[in-house]
Parts: C-alpha cells; sequence; structure tokens
C-alpha cells in the first residue's frame, strides 16, 4: 500500500557486507521487516582470514556450515621475524573467499526473509518519523523509509550525506595472491614494516596466509594516510622480504581499499541511523583486522534496535547503540591526528620490546594485537556464589574507564579488559570490598577500589622497566619509557581519585606508592623477599577494606594479615604456574619471574638441591623440575592454609567465607590438590 | 560516602610496617622558621614596578636570578623561607623508606634555580601567607619537580643533572624509576596534610604533568607536529609545574578565585616562555648543564626547529633531523637551518607573545612589591632567549 516509487520498511540495511548481513540475519531472526539494499560485487578473488572471535560470530548467525574454509593452525605475530605472540591462541581460524562469505552470509539473511534489493542508498537522513533515504536502482530512484537504518557500506558515512566528521580514511591496504611453494596452514602478521631504504619505521603491518585459490596471499596495511603513497613500493619490498625475492609469481590483480580505522562510538549512532564495521572505522590499526568487529557490530545494532523496539521507543536505538559500542570497544580505536602519534609510539615500542616478556609489555601487546584482547581464558575457575559486591564492581570498572578513556584509551582496554589486572577472581578492588563488608558498616567506595586498582596496575607496569634492556636500533629505551610514563601516569590518576572522593585516605595511598616503590628497590638491591612484592600489593587493599568498613582494631588487624599472607599465596600460584607451564596472571615465563625479582623458584631450588646454583629453568631435568613443582606445591598449601587461619578472628560472615573463597581461587584446583608427584614421595 | 559516614581515620592504622617511624605524618610541621622570625615583610610600595624591571635594585645574598625577583628587603626572610624549603624537602627524603634516596637528595642539593618556591613566595606575598603552610606548600612543589627530573633523566637518558651524573647513570634505570616515585610518594604525603584544597590542587596538576609527559613521548620524531599541539603538550608538561606553585601561594595567602584564576594563567604562560626558551638554547647555548642538541636527538623538537620546518624551502633541515638521531654531532648545522628558516625569530616572538599575556594576568593583582618581582621574573625568561 506504499505509493508508487517509495519503498517502507521496519529496518533498512545500507550494504550487504559482513556488518549489514549480520545486522540483516539478527533482525530478521527476531522477526523485523528487515530490507537490504546491496549493489552487487566485482569477483575481485579477495580472500579473508576469519579470526576465532569472527568464526564465533559466524557460528552465531549459522554461517559456518555454508563455508569451505582452509584452516589456519598456526597465527603468529613476528615482530623483526621474531614469532611473540600467538595471533589465535586457544581456537581455530580459517581462510575463505571474500565473495563465498558475503554470498552464504545474504543467503542466510534471505533465509530468515529479509527484503534483498539490489540497488544504491545514495543519501541518508533521519527524518521525521525515522530514516529516510534514496535509492537508486537500476533505471529507476525510488525513496525509501525505515524506522531505523544501518549503514554498512564499508565507504565514509559523508558519501551518504551523513554529517561530516573528519572521516577521511586512516589509510590503505593492498593485496595479491601469489603462486609459493610454500604451503602450509600458517597466518603470519609481521610488525612493524621500514620504509625502502629500511631506516624508517612505518605506521604499517603485513600479513601473509595461504589462498582458496592456491598459493599464498600477501597484504600490506599502512594506516597514517601521510604513507600510503608509498604502499605500493612498500608492497613490492615485504613481498621480496617474505618470500625471498624470486619464487614468487604474481597470480590475479592487486586489490587495494581504503582503512578506516577511525571509530568513535558517540558518532555510530545519530537520529535514525545507525553505522557498523569499516563505515564506523572499526578496524584495528594493528593488524588490520575488520571482519570480526563488523559482524559483531551489525549484530550489536541490530540488538539495540529490537531492544528499542521491545521497549517501544525506536528512537532509542542510536543511543543503546552508542553505549555498547563505548564499553565494548574502548581503547582500541580512535579517531583523530594525536591517534596517529599513539600509533607511531605503539608501533616502536611494539618494535623495541620484540624480546621482552615483562607483564605490561605482553599485557600491552595482547591488547593492541589480539582481536580478542584479553578476554581469553581465565586460569582459575568461577567462584559460584552470588556475589554481594558486585554492583560496586561494576561502578569501579565505570571509574577506572572514566579516568582514563579520554587521555590514553589504550589504559583503558588494559584496566577494563572485564578481568582487571591480574585476573577477575583475585582483583585488588574485590579483596578491598570484601574486607569492607567485614566491619558492618554499609560503604560504597568504588572509587577508591578504581583508586587501588589503578595502583596495582602502576606497580605491574614498574616491574616492565629494566636496567639491562637493549634500547632500540635508535638508542632510545621506548619500552622502559612507555613503561615509566604509564606508571606515572596511573598513579596521578589515583592519587587524584582519592584526593577527590575521600581524603583522608590520600596519606595512606601515598605510604602504600612509597612502601611499594621501597619494596622493588630492596629487590633490585638484591635482599628482599621475593614475594614481599605481592604482600604489600595485597596488605593495602584489606587494610583500607577494614578501615572504610569500620572494623574494629583486632579485625583490622587480622583482614591485614591476610592481605599480606593472601598475596604470598598468589606469589606460589604465580610461580608454580610458570614452573608447570600454565598461564600466569603476569602473562610471564619463570625467568622473566627470576629476573623481576617476584619468583621464589631460586629459594624452592636451594630448598631442595642445598648448595647447588640455580641452573636455569632450560637446563632443568625432568626429575629436579618434578622435585621443584612438588616443593612449590607444598609450600603453596601451607600459604594457602595461613591465608585461612588469618581469616579466624574474623566473625562468621558472608565476607569471611567470600575471602575465603578468594583463596581456594587463587591456582586451579589440580594444583592445590597434591598431585601425583607429591603423593610418590 | 559523606564526611559525617566516614570519621577521620586515625593514620596509626593506615601505617605499614617498613616506614620508619621517622615522622608520623602530623599535619604540617612548622619545620622552616619559628612563627616569630617569619613575620611578613612590611608591605612597602616603595619599590615601583619600574625599579623591578630595571633590576636597579639587586638582593646581593641571592643567587641569581633570585637576586632579581626577590626586592632586597625581603631577602632575609626569603632565605628563612627558602632554608625551610630546604629542610622540608631534605627530611622528606631522608624518611622515605626507599633505598638509594640519598641520590634524590644528593639532587634536591645540587641546587637547580629554585624558581618555583620563589614563584610561591612572590604570589604568597600578594597576600597573608601562613609562612610553615607556605613552606610545606612550595616543598611540595619541589618534591614533584625532583620526581620528575629523576624520572625525566631516565626517558631521556640524560648523563648529567645539575652538574652531577644523574642518578640513572650509577643505579640503573629501575632503581632510579623507584627513587623518582619515592619523592612523588613524599610530596603526596605531605599534600595530604595540607588539606583538601591544596591536595587536590596538587593531584590535579600531577595529573596534567604525567600527562604532558606522555604527550611530549608521543610526538617525538613527528616532524609536522602542529605548533598548536605542541603549544597543548608543553602548558601541560612545563606550563603546570609553573602554574602549581603560583597558585598554591595564592592558595596559601587566601587570594580571591579571580586572582588564583590570574596567577594559574600567569604561570602557565610563563612556563611556556621558559620552554620556549629553553628549546631556543637547546641549539644555541651550551652551558655544561646538558651538550646543545640533545633533545632533538632523541627527537624532541623544539619550538624554533618546528617553525624552521614550516618554512623551510628545502628538504635539508627534514634530512638533518632524521639524520641526526643515530650521530647527534651536527648542532652547529642544525643551528644554521634554523636560523636561515627565521625559525629563532619566531620563537622569540612567541615567548614576547606569551610573557606578554603572563604580564596582562598581574592585572588582575594590586600593584606592589611582589607584582613587580613576577614582572621581573618575566623579564628575566625574556632574557634567557637567546639573540
Amino acid at each position: 500500500m506504499t505509493p508508487a516509487g517509495s519503498l517502507d520498511t521496519e529496518a533498512l540495511i545500507v550494504g550487504g557486507g559482513p556488518a549489514g548481513a549480520s545486522a540483516a540475519i539478527t533482525l530478521a531472526a527476531a522477526g523485523l521487516a528487515v530490507t537490504v539494499v546491496d549493489a552487487g560485487r566485482r569477483s575481485t578473488g579477495d580472500a579473508v582470514v576469519l579470526s576465532p572471535p569472527a568464526l564465533g560470530e559466524l557460528d552465531t548467525l549459522g554461517v559456518t556450515g555454508l563455508l569451505s574454509l582452509i584452516p589456519i593452525r598456526h597465527g603468529r605475530f613476528l615482530i623483526r621475524d621474531r614469532a611473540t605472540v600467538a595471533a589465535t591462541p586457544d581456537a581455530a581460524a580459517g581462510v575463505t573467499e571474500r565473495a563465498a562469505l558475503l554470498d552464504a552470509l545474504l543467503d542466510v539473511a534471505a533465509g530468515h526473509g529479509a527484503h534483498l534489493v539490489n540497488g544504491t542508498v545514495t543519501a541518508i537522513r533521519t527524518g521525521n518519523h525515522g530514516a529516510v533515504g534514496t535509492l537508486t536502482c537500476p533505471g529507476d530512484t525510488v525513496t525509501i523509509t525505515a524506522r531505523t537504518a544501518v549503514v554498512a557500506t564499508g565507504r565514509a558515512p559523508s558519501e551518504l550525506g551523513l554529517p561530516h566528521h573528519d572521516d577521511r580514511p586512516g589509510g590503505a591496504a593492498i593485496t595479491r595472491r601469489f603462486h609459493h611453494p610454500r604451503r602450509d596452514d600458517h597466518f603470519d602478521v609481521h610488525l612493524p614494516i621500514t620504509d625502502l631504504a629500511g631506516s624508517t619505521l612505518l605506521p604499517a603491518y603485513g600479513w601473509v596466509h595461504p589462498d582458496p585459490a592456491g598459493g599464498i596471499r600477501i597484504g600490506l596495511g599502512i594506516v597514517d594516510d601521510r604513507a600510503t603513497g608509498l604502499i605500493e613500493d612498500v608492497f613490492d619490498g615485504f613481498v621480496a622480504r617474505v618470500t625471498g625475492g624470486s619464487d614468487a609469481m604474481p597470480r590475479g590483480t592487486r586489490i587495494t581499499g581504503d582503512l578506516r580505522h577511525g571509530f568513535a562510538p558517540h558518532r555510530c549512532g545519530e537520529g535514525a541511523v545507525l553505522l557498523a564495521g569499516d563505515t564506523a572505522g572499526l578496524v584495528n590499526p594493528f593488524t588490520g583486522e575488520g571482519i570480526s568487529y563488523a559482524l559483531e557490530s551489525g549484530r550489536l545494532a541490530a540488538e539495540a534496535i529490537t531492544a528499542a523496539n521491545r521497549e517501544q521507543e525506536p528512537a532509542g536505538a542510536a543511543e543503546h547503540y552508542t553505549r555498547i559500542l563505548a564499553g565494548r570497544y574502548v581503547g582500541q580505536f580512535e579517531a583523530s591526528r594525536h591517534a596517529i602519534r599513539r600509533y607511531h609510539l605503539a608501533w616502536r615500542t611494539l618494535d623495541a620490546t620484540a624480546g621482552d616478556d615483562t607483564p605490561f609489555v605482553v599485557k600491552a601487546r595482547q591488547a593492541m594485537l589480539l582481536p580478542s584482547g584479553l578476554r581469553r581464558r581465565s586460569p582459575v575457575q568461577r567462584h559460584p556464589r552470588i556475589d554481594p559486591i558486585k554492583p560496586m564492581l561494576l561502578a569501579c570498572d565505570e571509574i577506572l574507564l572514566a579516568t582514563v578513556r579520554d587521555t590514553w584509551p589504550f589504559l583503558a582496554r588494559l584496566v577494563t579488559s572485564g578481568e582487571g589486572v591480574l585476573g577477575t577472581e583475585v582483583r585488588p578492588a574485590r579483596l578491598m570490598l570484601h574486607a569492607a563488608r567485614v566491619g558492618g558498616r554499609p560503604v560504597d567506595c568504588p572509587t577508591v577500589a578504581a583508586a587501588i586498582e589503578l595502583g596495582v596496575l602502576a606497580a605491574v607496569t614498574g616491574l616492565s622497566v629494566r636496567s639491562t634492556s637493549p634500547p632500540a636500533p635508535d638508542g632510545i629505551h621506548w619500552g622502559n619509557n612507555v613503561a615509566i610514563l604509564a606508571a606515572d601516569f596511573l598513579l596521578a590518576r589515583g592519587a587524584a581519585l582519592v584526593a577527590r572522593s575521600t581524603t583522608d585516605l590520600s596519606w595512606a595511598f601515598a605510604d602504600w606508592l612509597e612502601d611499594l616503590a621501597a619494596v622493588r628497590g630492596e629487590t633490585a638491591r638484591g635482599y628482599a623477599d621475593p614475594h614481599a612484592f605481592y604482600e604489600r600489593l595485597f596488605e593495602f587493599p584489606c587494610r583500607i577494606g577494614g578501615a572504610l568498613g569500620g572494623s574494629g582494631v583486632r579485625h583490622g588487624r587480622a583482614l591485614r594479615e591476610f592481605g599480606a599472607r593472601f598475596g604470598r599465596v598468589i606469589g606460589h600460584a604465580e610461580d608454580g604456574a610458570a614452573l608447570d607451564g600454565r598461564p600466569t596472571r603476569l602473562e610471564s615465563s619463570v625467568d622473566t619471574l627470576i629476573g623481576t625479582g617476584v619468583s621464589a623458584i631460586e629459594r624452592w631450588w636451594s630448598a631442595i638441591r642445598p648448595g647447588a646454583a640455580w641452573p636455569g629453568v632450560a637446563q632443568l631435568d625432568p626429575g629436579a623440575r618434578r622435585d621443584l613443582l612438588a616443593h612449590g606445591r607444598a609450600r603453596y598449601r601451607e600459604a594457602r592454609q595461613l591465608a585461612l587461619d588469618a581469616l579466624a578472628p574474623l566473625p562468621p560472615c558472608g565476607a569471611r567465607e567470600s575471602l575465603a573463597g578468594l583463596v581456594t581461587v587463587a591456582a586451579p584446583a589440580s594444583y592445590a590438590s597434591p598431585g601425583p608427584s607429591v603423593r610418590r614421595e | 560516602m559523606t564526611r559525617h559516614q566516614f570519621p577521620r581515620m586515625r593514620r596509626e592504622l593506615f601505617r605499614t610496617n617498613t616506614v620508619p617511624a621517622l615522622h608520623q605524618g602530623d599535619p604540617v610541621e612548622p619545620e622552616g622558621a619559628s612563627v616569630d622570625d617569619v613575620a611578613r615583610p612590611v608591605s612597602s610600595r616603595k619599590c615601583t614596578d619600574d625599579d623591578a624591571r630595571r633590576g636597579s635594585s639587586r638582593s646581593a645574598s641571592l643567587p641569581p636570578p633570585l637576586d632579581r625577583l626577590i626586592p632586597p628587603r625581603w631577602a632575609g626572610d626569603y632565605e628563612r623561607f627558602s632554608g625551610g624549603v630546604a629542610r622540608t624537602v631534605g627530611k622528606r627524603i631522608r624518611a622515605l623508606a626507599v633505598p638509594d634516596a640519598e641520590h634524590a637528595l644528593a639532587l634536591a642539593e645540587a641546587g637547580g634555580k629554585r624558581l618555583r618556591p620563589a614563584l610561591a613566595y612572590l604570589t604568597a606575598h600578594l597576600g597573608y601567607p601562613d609562612q610553615p603552610r607556605l613552606i610545606a606548600a612550595a616543598s611540595t612543589v619541589e618534591l614533584l619537580h625532583l620526581a620528575s627530573l629523576m624520572h625525566d633523566d631516565v626517558i631521556d637518558d640524560a648523563g648529567t643533572r645539575r652538574g652531577q651524573a644523574a642518578a640513572h647513570v650509577t643505579l640503573g634505570a629501575e632503581r632510579a624509576l623507584l627513587v623518582g616515585t619515592g619523592c612523588f610518594a613524599a610530596a603526596a604525603k605531605l599534600a595530604s596534610e595540607l588539606g583538601n584544597r591544596i591536595n587536590r590542587l596538587i593531584c590535579d596538576g600531577v595529573i596534567d604533568l604525567a600527562y604532558g609527559e606522555v604527550l611530549d613521548v608521543e610526538r617525538s620524531f613527528q616532524l609536522d607536529l602542529p605548533i598548536e599541539d605542541y603549544l597543548k603538550v608543553m602548558r601541560r608538561k612545563t606550563g603546570t609545574l609553573f602554574a602549581l606553585p603560583c597558585v598554591l601561594g595564592g592558595v596559601v595567602a587566601r587570594l580571591s578565585p579571580v586572582r588564583l584564576r590570574a596567577l594559574s594563567r600567569f604561570g602557565e604562560h610563563a612556563g611556556i616562555a621558559f620552554q620556549i626558551a629553553d628549546d631556543c638554547r637547546d641549539l644555541t647555548v651550551t652551558d655544561g648543564a646538558k651538550p646543545a642538541g640533545t633533545d632533538h636527538a632523541r627527537g624532541l623538537f623544539g619550538y624554533p626547529t618546528l617553525c624552521a620546518l614550516r618554512n623551510s624551502p628545502t628538504d635539508e633541515l627534514q634530512h638533518l633531523l632524521t639524520r641526526l638521531n643515530p650521530q647527534p654531532s651536527a648542532p652547529e648545522e642544525l643551528r644554521g637551518h634554523v636560523r636561515a628558516a627565521s625559525g629563532f625569530e619566531h620563537a622569540r616572538d612567541a615567548a614576547h607573545t606569551h610573557l606578554n599575556r603572563a604580564r596582562k594576568q598581574l592585572g588582575e593583582c594590586p600593584n606592589g612589591e611582589a607584582v613587580a618581582a613576577l614582572h621581573a621574573f618575566t623579564e628575566w625568561i625574556d632574557a634567557r632567549v637567546p639573540a
């Protein structure tokens, strides 16, 4: 019943790429009338790598079964040709033809009842009753109206007449297929790329993976629009570098495109028009990963629309969507010329710290490079009880986010990875909030909790400052410098949070900083007990929690003692995990933990082999390793018992239970129970 | 949490075990002069602005440039103040549990120009300051300055500071970093003893300072850094440590919000001008403090260089700056290029602009010896810009 020359729909999707199709499928499956406008495409022969998060999204959409994937079993980041981070740490990835992926997505959308229109939307705006677009089909131009529209053309929003922001492409990418004898299942991302003279670092990355059509596909992206003029030459240089020069025969054509990485959440939903995928600038500037973000943002847009419809307020979709995006992608993407400077610094640091596995460096690298960021395996099982401090923990995270989001977004990604700095269960904030419940006085102190988290992150960051690390080729210790700057910045923020919210604690907070610096200083001089660092780290949250909650002197003392002993439990758990080859909270190897002075492994060694020098973890024979692990387990169990004993003076209450629960999840149950090697003793 | 829900807690409860019981964190110890000898210099209007600007009056006993800034009649009082600051800083550093703190002490005692405490002293004397509080507030700024110097030296890999080997040369990066962090903790403790208002002002200043440092490293090696971005960085990095003592002095003397705002802006603009002068001196003056061209070798191109890069008709300067990096031996050549592209002229103009803005802010304050001295301070910065 629409007048001729116009079309009306509930949801209009502009662009049938991954983001648009993902939105269309989700909306159609929820029962909305969906129209997808897509211009169709020429088959360029391009191929795409689907990362584990992308495959996860495709699985949710029901698309994976329709795809033929070349499996990728090894994903690596090669920094200066050294593998440093596994790109696919815990799940499979695959390569598929781009055209096949897009066809499959649109097929599924149509299967759910989405209406596909072959054409182009040339303009779109927010009208009185929703979105109003101009649709150009072959031989016809009609007006199309919808309650909400999702724009996912992959191009600049200004091309559709949307409010013009600074939306130049942030960079460019180029790929080409090559005939190459190498046939393996590796996906390599190379960082960094230098200019042709080999002297200047470019904000660029290259990648190599098998191609579905045979041979390999090599690609290169540059994320600084001032450098994109070089891309052809730099690409040739990169091809020569990865193929060794002679044996690569080009197949197919060069495919070039813009990289749009100028994401800013508040620009992605205005009026009745939402932006998703590349149009929203959702491309990881360090790796070019865009598909998983496209699929996810399309789904998130669709969910925002259905939620708004459910609440009978379709106009609320934009606000809903931007809020979700802000939380989900904080610190990962940024716009503005300032961002480019940040990327340059990040590149230099990645380059200079290629061989470094100190905690801050590793965490930073993962946050920057992995599509899933730090959201990954949790080394501990979840604590099953209902959590009375959850609202305050959420408030604490919100404060953390607000504190660093605008000034150093990348740190926001670190502090709010959903796990805190050291893993969800043993976050210092959690310890503090539970300790605060002991005294019985109602306490609302998420700001102090956030300040403590910042202090802990600063302390962990400080562990990455080395006196011995070799400087980068340009003579500058980028790794050290960034760690120092980050630590100072976090401390300043933490101190200011305390000063603004609970001034009485300012002195204590400063005293804690001094104490941590003192412990580290003693360690650097070789005097301190290696676990004293953890002791100081966790004693403070318990002490402050006790004081805020109104615990008396006796309970306050018990909480402090518990905090210190809890720190030792964490120390033993870390050492044991590193020795066992399991992931540690500090993301560090045995050698790094020892080098940083926070490991008791050398002491364990002198206990089981008196007089023998520590041979280094690589030289341990299996028998010695077993003995060492058994010794470590015994120490861990002792420490755990001591920590639980420290809780004895406290009255039986939910908070005491929760604190005891934190002790039991410090290490996996398998580690805590007497293992087979212990029983053999 | 409201304040009545949260009674003031006894500090004893918060003490860690490791801190030696050297000081108890009592609110503001009068570590400087006793109340008797800190009577405010008799306010007099005899010394006019013009006298101070001409430098006709000098406090002979004070080291330069303070001899030109502090009115002669205040010299004795100033020396008591400055002695109090030195004693407080020394006492706080000695009380630190952090090992190697003696390096911070050596740095504190090695001198330096001590401009920042002087600024606090002068702005405080726009009103009627409480001398012990003024000494404590000025000491926090001095401690923060020490902390930032120690961290800066690690980041810049500077070999010497105030004529001595920089701490990290002997201690290594990590231990020097920790001593710096210790100084920061000492400053934060002292600040927390001065009440909410001063504590917050100092914390906010530290945020600006730390963020300025981040921005400064982020922009390193950027040849086409827009001047306005450069100024934003410097407002935080250098401006903060000038604005903070100006405001703190004013707060101690209970000046009106309008005057405090004016003093903050005065400090910021003076700080930017000071930085521009320093940038010029990095290329021209070798006074033993640091070898010429050091900043440029670290990719920290200063104001004259950035201007020259914009004006330069050829690419030679660009090539020189990128080549300078591995072999920092070409400051003369660099200076020539910057001069040819009239980089120094632009820098001088910019310094004048900011100094004039700083002076304009002083119009909010009552004319007198303190204002004359602050004018003299801007003249001194002006004279630092190499001709």
